[in-house]
């Protein structure tokens, strides 16, 4: 149930994240690197998941927002604290994972194999 | 000696193991002590929360070791203001099968502070370095044939130029005649004191998990595990030894009722970073530095982190808008690190429904003053060996060119913005005959007839250096302790 | 910083004397202890040649004369790059440069950027433009802040990290000399940290007075560690620095052989003020450590705003530790320093009450 809930609220938060911050990755990469945020939100010990998962409820509710793209911007430049926490951890996720597997990425993500 | 044919490891199967030693968890701290309990006669079951996962089957500080061998894919956090990332290993062989593979011998001045400010009975110096010197042989602590590679000579290079301490730090690897720096195998526990304990008749199950040990009066009888298959299943013992590492060790001793001064005293070595950029190629993705500097230890220590691109493009996500653009020059890009001795202090707590413990931890402010002046301090190591940018890993963080600009990190640095992560943790459940230990000088839980810890979660604090060689030269001296004082079941 | 020069032992290669020495800001209190100790008897380090002295006015001017009687004094500020140019005029190439001129305790921040960054700047750049042999750029630890913990010592080589208004302008100073440096000029820093001796400022009798009341303000366990420079000893670093070859564009810590902790300087100083006759209350003014960090808050607001206030300045520096490491110096430069805090105290005490200074 858990996979559900952070597949149902991890993944449109990472997409719309990768679309501000990595607005050049195509969407195939942007599938895989939600697939791999959830796999690590499913993976978090215990409390962190929670929390998580948590945090993550509402930030769904923002990114369907019509301006949420803007509000992902300001948070990434300005972390609160907690939902500052779980936004570093989804970019830094997502960093390492697209130079890991793609790394002649240019830095707004495109350019990919 | 039945099993000599049999498999080095297996997954747990049966609903019921009998043993007289168990043995949870097998790094640094289990391994050492399955294999001295072993060959002394006794009859020894490890068991390991993760699989067995053969060395050069993974990549090397990649995404794809992160999700095979360490707990929680390498994403677990000791929650505060700042929060601390850290890694622990999670597989047959625990830290040992990913960490550096540098070896240091716990320092002579640690080892007195432990003795006298932790009450730690018999702890003789001479006797500890004679098992370092085995423990060396053992696993076969060498220096790097030939050149180091070039990340390392840059530390190295910095260093001289400052007229800063710095030496190679001895791993434990075994190269091959003619090998160079990247050619060494390490000589993990999978390769050493784990087929040592099989060898001499240990069992060796993985995929256990050890929900808890179930403690009437002053002793443990059995402990309920999960098995390979999620089933649940029981392991009858005489004596056991918890081994888990610095988090699941307290953790479970506390789920399973035994919470006095265990967990309290979580100690770490945090550590902030720092990508630099060379005019030459310098990356090595799959292996990291063995110089370290240490002008400032025990306080501050500088070293080299793994640099693949996928973390080259991390250290720069903290200010993404400034130095994002380097990322296509990684190769020309490695990355440090700073670390302190912390006088702050974490806890683990088991919380009851919950798998995994809460982690929290806290700096003070002299750890936030010796975070800041060691991310500068390698700054200013990093342009005088020869770096033309680096790039400090924080939010909004100055791009250093010049002496000058450090000014502004220096300024501008907080540890709230910054990522902080460590990958030694101890102290959880400290030996010694203070009242505040947990456990007496020689492992043994307070009021428990055979409840033992043999990991990094006895050292009383953090040791200041790589703290494997110490783990292992404790493991091996209470080990003996216990043989001595105990015979085998005929 | 990359001009990484081995270790080599004092004494093998100095410069000769040369035939004239300038000394700026001649009539501070560095600047007059040195031009004591260059041209006169009593002075340690006595020289043939010509002493030249930059000074601000002739009361001034009257100060140095006060101290020497071989010494010429140029009417000029480093400021002002034309009196520079008048300073050195005529002098041969064999010319040394002691630029002591600096603002530490300013009537507003602005002078801070005027004379230590600026005038900085202008002397090495008139020195360079002249030809001369070696400028000495005193500088101070300011530029490197305060150590980030009570056992931390800062090593020959620090990143920068000024302190407040004082140490931005100390910090943009040796910069600017580095720059020139570069540009070709010969040129050492040279970093005394808080220093005492005789000829000291009226606000140097307050720091005795503070102790002799049990006054002097302490924070926590007054564990923190201060390095201190007897001038004596400071002077002799100097002159190492003018004197040793090939360390041009290097910075050295010059200061007494090792640190002192507060309580160690407290108690050195009621000792020294005993044994000269003294009657001394024995004790601090203790206060919480939160106590300096608030002064350092409000030091850095009202600086802030242009502003400056001496007391508020010194307290918040005293909760931290400033300790320094002096190894290079003496390694490289040869630097021996002759005195300790009990024995350089006492002398400082004997010429304020030679001075008829109330204590």
């Amino acid at each position: 149930m858990a996979a559900q809930t952070s597949r149902a609220f991890v993944r449109p938060f990472t997409q719309c994240l990768l679309g501000v911050d990595l607005p050049g990755l195509s969407s195939s990469q942007r599938d895989q690197i939600s697939e791999f945020a959830v796999f690590h939100v499913d993976e978090l010990p215990s409390v962190l998941r929670l929390g998580c998962n948590i945090i993550a409820v509402p930030m769904r509710g923002v990114v369907a927002l019509p301006f949420g793209s803007n509000v992902i911007a300001w948070l990434i430049r300005h972390p609160l604290p907690l939902v500052g926490e779980y936004v570093r951890m989804i970019r830094s996720l997502a960093y390492t994972y697209v130079w890991e597997h793609w790394p002649d990425t240019l830095p707004d993500g495109s350019g990919a194999a | 000696m039945t099993v000599l044919n049999s498999p080095i490891h297996s997954p747990a199967t049966e609903s019921l193991y009998d043993t007289e030693i168990l043995i949870i968890g097998s790094g640094a701290g289990g391994a050492t002590t399955a294999a001295l309990l072993a060959e002394a006669g006794f009859d020894v079951l490890v068991v390991e929360e993760g699989a067995w996962v053969e060395q050069g089957t993974v990549v090397p500080f990649s995404l794809d070791q992160m999700n095979q061998q360490y707990r929680s894919a390498g994403v677990t956090v000791a929650l505060g203001l700042p929060s601390i990332a850290y890694t622990e290993g999670r597989c047959a062989g625990g830290g040992t099968e990913v960490n550096s593979g540098l070896y240091r011998r716990p320092p002579a001045d640690v080892l007195e502070r432990w003795r006298t400010q932790y009450h730690i009975r018999d702890l003789d110096p001479d006797e500890m370095y004679a098992i370092a010197h085995e423990l060396e042989t053992a696993l076969n602590v060498t220096k790097v044939p030939g050149k180091v590679s070039a990340p390392s000579m840059a530390l190295h290079r910095g260093a001289e130029a400052l007229s800063w301490e710095n030496s190679e730090s001895p791993r434990w690897m075994k190269y091959p005649a003619g090998g160079n720096a990247s050619s060494g195998q390490r000589q993990s526990m999978t390769r050493t004191y784990l087929p040592r304990a099989h060898r001499a008749g240990a069992r060796i199950i993985t995929q256990c998990r050890v929900r808890k040990l179930a403690i009437r009066g002053t002793s443990a009888s059995e402990a309920a595990v999960v098995l390979a298959n999620g089933q649940p299943g029981r392991i009858r013992f005489r004596h056991v030894f918890v081994c888990g590492g610095a988090i699941h060790t307290p953790a479970l001793l506390q789920r399973s009722g035994l919470h006095e001064h265990i967990g309290d005293t979580l100690a770490v070595h945090p550590t902030v970073k720092l990508a630099a950029h060379f005019r030459e190629a310098i990356n090595v993705p799959d292996d990291v530095p063995v110089h370290q500097v240490k002008e400032f230890a025990p306080e501050i220590s500088f070293g080299g982190s793994a640099s693949n691109p996928g973390l080259v493009a991390m250290a720069l996500a903290d200010n993404w808008a400034e130095f994002g653009h380097a990322v296509n020059d990684w190769q020309r890009i490695s990355v440090y690190y700073a670390a302190i001795t912390s006088q702050g202090k974490g806890r683990v707590k088991a919380i009851p429904g919950m798998r995994d413990p809460l982690v929290t931890y806290h700096l003070t402010g002299r750890d936030k003053q010796l975070l800041r002046s060691g991310l500068s301090r390698l700054t200013l190591l990093m342009l005088a060996a020869g770096a033309d940018e680096v790039y400090p890993s924080y939010r909004g963080a100055p791009l250093v060119r010049t002496p000058g600009d450090i000014a502004n990190l220096q300024h501008s640095f907080a540890t709230t913005k910054a990522t902080v992560m460590t990958v030694h943790l101890c102290s959880t459940v400290p030996i010694g005959e203070h009242p505040r230990c947990a456990a007496n000088s020689f492992g043994q839980i307070r009021g428990m007839k055979n409840v033992w810890v043999n990991d990094a979660s006895m050292l009383p604090d953090a040791p200041g250096v790589n703290p494997q060689g110490s783990v292992q030269a404790f493991a091996v001296r209470n080990a003996r302790r216990f043989i001595e004082t105990n015979s085998p079941r005929g | 910083m990359r001009a990484a020069s081995s270790k080599r032992t004092h004494l093998v290669a100095d410069f000769s004397l040369p035939s004239a020495t300038v000394v700026t800001g001649a009539a501070g209190w560095l600047g007059r202890a040195l031009v004591q100790h260059l041209s006169t008897d009593s002075g340690s380090y006595r020289r043939d040649g010509v002493l030249r002295a930059l000074v601000l006015n002739e009361q001034e001017a009257q100060s140095v004369r006060d101290v020497s009687t071989n010494v010429e004094t140029v009417i000029g500020s480093v400021t002002d790059p034309r009196s520079l140019e008048r300073l050195l005029d005529g002098l041969p190439a064999d010319t040394d440069v002691i630029h002591t001129a600096g603002v530490i305790h300013p009537g507003k921040v602005s002078d801070f950027v005027d004379v230590n960054t600026t005038g900085a700047a202008n002397m090495a750049n008139a020195v360079h433009r002249a030809g001369l042999r070696r400028m000495v750029h005193v500088s101070s630890n300011s530029p490197f802040g305060t150590n980030p913990s009570e056992h931390d010592t800062f090593r020959a080589h620090e990143p920068y990290n000024p302190y407040l208004g004082y140490g931005k302008s100390k910090m943009h100073g040796e910069l600017a000399v580095l720059a020139q440096v570069e540009q070709g000029l010969d040129a050492v820093i040279v970093r005394p940290p808080w220093f005492y001796g005789p000829l000291q400022p009226p606000r140097q009798t307050t720091f005795f007075r503070m102790v002799r009341g049990g006054k002097f303000p302490k924070f926590g366990a007054g564990t923190q560690r201060r390095s201190m420079v007897f001038l004596d000893n400071l002077v002799q670093g100097i002159v190492r620095a003018e004197l040793t070859p090939n360390t041009s564009g290097r910075g050295y810590w010059i200061a007494d052989a090792r640190p002192y902790t507060v309580n160690e300087i407290i108690e050195t100083v009621g000792r020294a003020l005993k044994d000269e006759g003294y009657e001394v209350k024995p004790g601090a003014m203790k206060l919480p450590v939160i106590a300096g960090r608030i002064a350092e808050r409000a030091d850095r607001l009202i600086q802030g705003t242009g502003r400056y206030q001496q007391q508020l300045h010194v307290m918040g520096e005293m909760a931290h530790s400033i300790a320094c490491d002096i190894d290079a110096a003496r390694e490289e430069l040869g630097y021996d320093p002759q005195f300790e805090l009990y024995d350089g105290m006492r002398r400082s005490i004997q010429w304020c009450r030679a001075e008829g200074l109330e204590l």
